[in-house]
């Protein structure tokens, strides 16, 4: 099977200041598959992640260097429109985190600011997006009420058909199930699953069981280095370095 | 139980010194901050009481020459077969007046309602001749009066209905006979309060710093029942109490017993009697220590020493007309419909102008500022301003657009005064309530491709907008109550602003003037109390509104 790459990372390196927090990471996102990065705490997933989409852009202090090519394009050149970037990598937090508005307003929120008005093609995009993201039966009902009368879980799904409705291409997700419950977990996996048909995933995550159920490609991460990468049962069963397997097995992190 | 304790004892879980000794020490700082929290409510409880309860009720003590209350009938014995009625129109808001105030309104000496009813209205009389005009003016002219040349005469009764009732401000008398056609009439009966209590010289001259300055209706009672003996029992000179009454059938000892007794207690047989004014005169003149009544005029006329008697009235303070009436007369008469008005027009047109400015600040400060030199300065520079008194602003308003830019004391020297004051405090509210959002909401925004400016116009604001409103209602209510300020920068006009630059007095300047200048304090605490009522509302309005809005946050 020919596999493609969606995001390739070249000799990234990343400092905060002085402290470098990225060494020299190559790695390979394929398209329309799970990729899992896993590592203790500090490790530097999340920095990564947010790399993709140039999240750390915000953070003062920031240097970068190295390149990051979507599709072949280079994101990190002057040149890239990064709201267009941002459209076609989306992002879901750790925290579930729906705006202070209605259920509708947060799925719309995404299309609004990229400047559709149109209050048919609205509805159409809210309800696809929410339909995506295997919430409609739960809140079909309720789109006026505002976001925060919904559970954990639903508000987390939530997040995720508000980054579906402005049509990305790839799905970055950093913890996405750490604050809920073992159901919402459940169910947000579910949902990973069917979404990766169309999307590519990127997901961060401290469950070594929920790397390994749900992903098909798995990165360790230890100070800053990616220290092996490649499909998830062999990273699981037959590690070939000897941290992966410690930190696989429970032995440290 | 004992074996409870001495099990509890061997293994070690009575209650040990230690132990007792902290809960000793969170009892008392608990009483102690029980007691602190007490009476700091307690205090402002009983302050805001205070306020609303003169603001509602008025219990004034004024002192007349005749007694508190009187009757509707003027009768008089040479004119036995008759007697009149006083009538006004209906919107005088009167029950009773005195004799004297009759006099003076027929006379012409009062040709305003407004120091008896409160009501600036101007005084139209209305006079019948015939028998009942000499029973009028025997009954309430003392001998030098009469009436006022603008006096409009009429010859029946129903004339002088149709006239009062037709007339604002209308006043006349008409025959007992005629009271039947008052019914369906806009006209209404008042009492006349014309008995006096005259008593021998001597009781009202200072013996050993001891004299009587006033009595009341209830002592008035008590001497005539025999309960007092002795001046002295009422705070006067040492001094027997001898009364004098007129003769049991005397139409004057009906009234007076009727009044202030009831009708079903006499005066005691002890009492002196006498005849006639003349007699009366004597008596109190021989005797010292006497006290008799006699209608005002014939005690005027017999030249009787009358004592005052004080009358309180409780009544409501603040009514509707208070609320809806426009001020006449620097404040004394009327309401404060006009002021309630310009206070609106001034927070209306101040929070227009702040609330743009202030959250565009704060936006700036919280989310574009850098942290360098001159946005420390800035952000300090706020935080000052936000603690300097109010009368400086009002200096700084009045230098620079009364003055320099010369538009004048009026509503918008005023508005703009009180801006610079408030905007400090809408700043720092609204930087508060921008730096209390999640920063992970903003990260959201931009993660789904938003810019700077959309995020922060879209879902920083409003998310921010319950804090922000909080510092505006805070805001209010120091615009509301603010007095310093204004004083020099938004003038004094009790009439309505009729533009911009209109003179335009608000509640707080209101009630301080009244104050000021003396004019009325019952007044100052009804204007004070719908002030606090006012600020109350917005309070609770804002309160539901943030409410509301803290829903749709979670």
């Amino acid at each position: 099977m020919q596999t493609k790459n969606k995001i390739t990372v070249e000799k990234l390196n990343f400092f905060y200041g002085d402290f470098q927090a990225l060494k020299d990471i190559d790695m390979n996102i394929e398209i329309n598959k799970i990729t899992a990065l896993i590592g203790p705490s500090g490790c530097g997933k999340t920095t990564f992640l947010k790399t993709l989409n140039r999240m750390n852009d915000l953070i003062a202090g920031v240097r970068i260097n190295g390149q990051i090519l979507y599709e072949g394009i280079d994101i990190y050149n002057g040149n890239c429109d990064v709201i267009e970037l941002r459209k076609k990598i989306g992002m879901v937090f750790q925290k579930p985190n729906p705006f202070p508005m209605s259920v509708y307003d947060n799925v719309a929120y995404g299309p609004r600011v990229h400047g559709i008005k149109n209050k048919k093609k609205l509805d159409e995009i809210v309800e696809k997006s929410i339909k995506r993201a295997v919430l409609w039966d739960e809140v079909k009902d309720r789109l006026r009420k505002p976001a925060f009368a919904l559970s954990g879980g639903q508000q987390q799904r939530l997040c995720i058909a508000r980054v579906l409705a402005v049509e990305p291409e790839v799905v970055l997700m950093d913890e996405p199930t750490s604050a809920l419950d073992p159901i919402s977990t459940g169910k947000i996996e579910d949902l990973l699953d069917e979404l990766k048909i169309n999307y590519t995933i990127v997901i961060v995550t401290h469950n070594m069981q929920q790397a390994g159920r749900i992903s098909d490609k798995t990165a360790f991460f230890l100070n800053g280095v990616m220290l092996e990468a490649g499909p998830t049962d062999e990273i699981f069963y037959k590690p070939k370095n000897k941290r992966t397997e410690d930190y696989i097995s429970g032995r440290f992190g | 139980m004992k074996q409870e304790e001495k099990s509890l004892k061997r293994a070690g879980f009575a209650l040990s010194p230690h132990t007792r000794r902290v809960k000793l020490a969170e009892t008392s700082a608990k009483l102690a901050l029980w007691i602190a929290a007490g009476v700091t409510m307690g205090t402002l409880f009983v302050i805001v009481g205070y306020i609303l309860f003169r603001g509602f009720v008025s219990d004034l003590s004024i002192q007349y020459e005749v007694l508190p209350e009187g009757s509707k009938v003027i009768a008089n014995e040479d004119f036995a077969d008759h007697g009149l009625l006083v009538i006004v129109n209906r919107n005088i808001r009167i029950k009773d007046i005195t004799v004297l105030e009759v006099s003076d309104l027929f006379s012409g000496e009062r040709d305003n309602w407004g120091g008896i009813s409160e009501q600036d209205i101007d005084v139209r009389v209305f006079a019948q001749n015939g028998n009942i005009r000499d029973l009028f003016e025997r009954a309430v002219f003392l001998d030098a009066t009469h009436f006022s040349e603008d006096t409009v005469f009429a010859d029946t009764d129903s004339q002088i209905i149709e006239a009062v009732s037709n007339t604002s401000g209308g006043i006349g008398f008409i025959s007992e006979a005629g009271a039947e056609y008052l019914n369906d009439s806009d006209s209404k009966s008042i009492e006349i309060r014309r008995i006096s209590i005259a008593v021998n010289s001597e009781v009202l001259q200072s013996s050993n710093g001891m004299r009587i300055h006033y009595l009341t209706g209830e002592q008035i009672k008590s001497i005539f029942l025999g309960t007092y003996k002795n001046w002295s029992e009422l705070g006067g000179a040492n001094l027997p109490i001898l009364t004098a009454v007129f003769s049991e059938n005397s139409l004057l000892r009906s009234e007076f017993e009727e009044i202030l007794i009831g009708s079903d207690i006499r005066i005691p047989d002890t009492a002196e009697v006498v005849d006639n004014h003349d007699a009366l005169a004597q008596f109190l003149a021989q005797n010292p220590g006497s006290v008799g009544f006699a209608y005002y005029n014939d005690a005027v006329a017999h030249n009787l020493e009358i004592v005052s008697i004080e009358r309180r009235v409780t009544e409501l303070n603040l009514d509707t007309a208070f609320i809806l009436e426009e001020p006449r007369r620097a404040g004394r008469v009327g309401g404060i419909s006009t002021i309630i008005l310009n206070t609106l027009f001034m927070i209306f047109l101040t929070l227009v102008l702040s609330a743009p400015i202030g959250v565009a600040a704060a936006v700036y400060l919280t989310e574009y500022a850098q942290q360098n030199r001159i946005n420390e300065i800035l952000r300090f520079g706020t935080e000052t301003l936000a603690g300097i008194p109010s009368i400086i602003f009002g200096l700084f308003g009045f230098i620079l657009f009364v003055m320099y830019l010369d538009i004048g004391a009026g509503l918008l020297s005023g508005t703009l005064t009180i801006t610079f004051m408030i905007l400090p405090t809408i700043i720092r509210a609204s930087e508060e309530a921008i730096k209390s959002i999640p920063q992970s909401m903003r990260e959201s925004s931009f993660a789904l491709g938003a810019t700077k400016w959309q995020t922060v116009t879209r879902v920083v604001v409003p998310a921010a907008v319950p804090g922000i409103m909080t510092g505006l209602i805070l805001a209010i209510g120091r615009a509301v109550g603010e007095t310093a300020a204004l004083l020099f920068t938004m003038g004094s006009d009790y009439r309505l602003a009729r533009d911009f630059l209109s003179s335009a007095r608000v509640m707080s300047v209101h009630l301080y003037i009244l104050v000021r200048e003396g004019i009325s304090f019952e007044r100052a605490f009804a204007t004070g109390t719908i002030l606090i009522i006012i600020i109350l509302l917005i309070n609770f309005a804002t309160n539901k509104l943030i409410g509301r809005m803290a829903r749709m946050h979670g």
